[in-house]
């Protein structure tokens, strides 16, 4: 004889798990129960209606960060700490701000054309996406080295060798940690980045009374011309200039004076390696 | 982009809708996500190929959100001006506008548990395993508790209220 459906054998059914033989009791069973069916009719129609209700955020477009995050993921770096790991912790804009940062960029490098290290041979380009995720990439990097006092450096300044050994392998080119000791600056270590498409390397310095400068390397064989671009982004002010082989940023608080020295200091001794 | 990166991408809409339904502001969701991404691409030796990525993804993406909980000590952020209000882009009447905003109104008063379990099999089409997997609990409890969760649905739909009431958290 058989037995009324349970409780299990109604989820079942309704999630089309039951197996045909006992689907077809089930069945048999509510066609003799047409209240009883009626219910599992009402809860079918609310489970198609929940999928309907959660279906719009399936259509949206997937925020460019979320896709940046994907794509930035590469080999763990030293130490055993994976770079995506630490880069998931870092860039979590609230929204994008390309476009008024653009536009910031242009009003900038109009300021920026009077600096010293914008002074030659120098060619502004109007911000790509490849600037725009440079640009997004190197303020999270610093935003995060600058916030975590705990933050885990690839390469401390007694292992600046070996940074350097990492950027030959990896640049085609070796860079060493500018000294600004003299303009009051201590270098605080270094840390390899995830990058689209790119290697990425972090140059931290603290000052020694108060403030950071961070210098970001990248490998800058996607383009064809030289940049140099200055802007200021949520308090923080940036000077991007590449090269024929690595790219060169700066970044410190805007607030900081003495940055155009600093950033002629920095930019001149990486001037053979651009 | 590497195979296992690709996969990742399109599971990126269903996890947005996951960590919506747990974070419940649109904001935090996506930063939980963008969390879960850069774990499971970190991690992605520790995932088996002929396993269900879906359900990793989740379990990791659930696992962020509760330890942000218990860090925090607080109840998630119930922000009504960025709930996802899905119902309000459901195409159809008037009628059938207002029958899915009671749906919203009733999935949005149920127990977590509640909202988890019809979230990742009735919303998902997680099967009981999976489901079992991602909220480590066992498929006896998964089918007991989406039992209750779908009755628990329809009495807060027609204004009834559970003899049960909510399932404790």
């Amino acid at each position: 004889m058989m037995r009324p459906p349970s409780d299990e054998d109604i989820q079942e059914l309704l999630d089309d798990r039951l197996d045909l033989e006992r689907r077809g009791e089930v069945e048999a069973f509510l066609g003799r129960n047409p209240e009883r069916a009626g219910e599992i009719e009402a809860l079918r129609r609310q489970d198609n209606d929940l999928r309907r209700l959660n279906e719009a955020v399936l259509a949206e477009p997937i925020p460019e960060r979320l896709l940046a995050t994907v794509r930035s993921a590469m080999a763990p770096a030293a130490g055993g700490r994976s770079s995506a790991d630490g880069f998931s912790r870092l860039a979590k804009p609230r929204a994008r701000r390309w476009p008024a940062m653009a536009a910031a960029a242009s009003i900038a490098f109009v300021i920026g054309t009077t600096a010293g290290w914008l002074g030659k041979d120098t060619l502004f380009q109007p911000p790509d996406r490849t600037i725009e995720f440079l640009v997004d990439d190197f303020y999270a990097a610093y935003t995060y080295a600058t916030a975590e006092s705990g933050f885990a450096w690839d390469f401390v300044p007694d292992d600046v060798d070996r940074f350097a050994e990492w950027s030959t392998q990896s640049f085609g080119t070796s860079v060493t940690p500018v000294d600004l000791s003299e303009a009051g600056y201590e270098f605080i270590g270094a840390r390899v980045l995830p990058g689209r498409s790119r290697l990425a390397g972090l140059l931290h310095y603290r000052a020694k009374e108060e403030g950071y400068v961070a210098i970001y390397v990248w490998t800058d064989s996607g383009r064809s011309a030289p940049v140099s671009i200055s802007l200021d982004h949520q308090g923080v002010h940036m000077l991007l200039r590449s090269g024929d082989r690595i790219g060169i940023a700066i970044a410190s608080p805007s607030s900081q004076p003495r940055m155009e020295e600093v950033a002629n200091k920095i930019f001149q001794y990486y001037e053979a390696v651009l | 982009m590497s195979q296992f990166q690709e996969m990742i991408v399109t599971l990126i809409p269903p996890l947005r809708r996951y960590a919506r339904s747990l974070a419940r502001d649109a904001d935090r969701a996506d930063d939980l996500v963008q969390d879960c991404l850069a774990r499971a691409i970190s991690r992605e030796r520790l995932w088996e190929p002929d396993t269900n990525l879906k359900a990793w993804l989740f379990t990791i993406l659930r696992n962020i959100f509760l330890n942000e909980i218990r860090r925090s000590a607080r109840s998630p952020v119930h922000d009504e001006t960025q709930m996802p209000q899905a119902s309000l882009a459901v195409a159809g009447n008037q009628e059938s506008r207002m029958q899915m905003r009671d749906l919203q109104r009733a999935f949005d008063g149920l127990g977590e548990a509640h909202k988890e379990i019809l979230m990742l099999v009735v919303v998902e089409g997680f099967s009981y395993e999976d489901a079992a997997d991602v909220l480590s609990i066992s498929v006896g409890t998964v089918r007991s508790r989406l039992s209750r969760a779908r009755t628990e649905l329809r009495l807060q739909v027609n204004g009834e209220t559970s003899p049960m009431g909510k399932v404790p958290q």
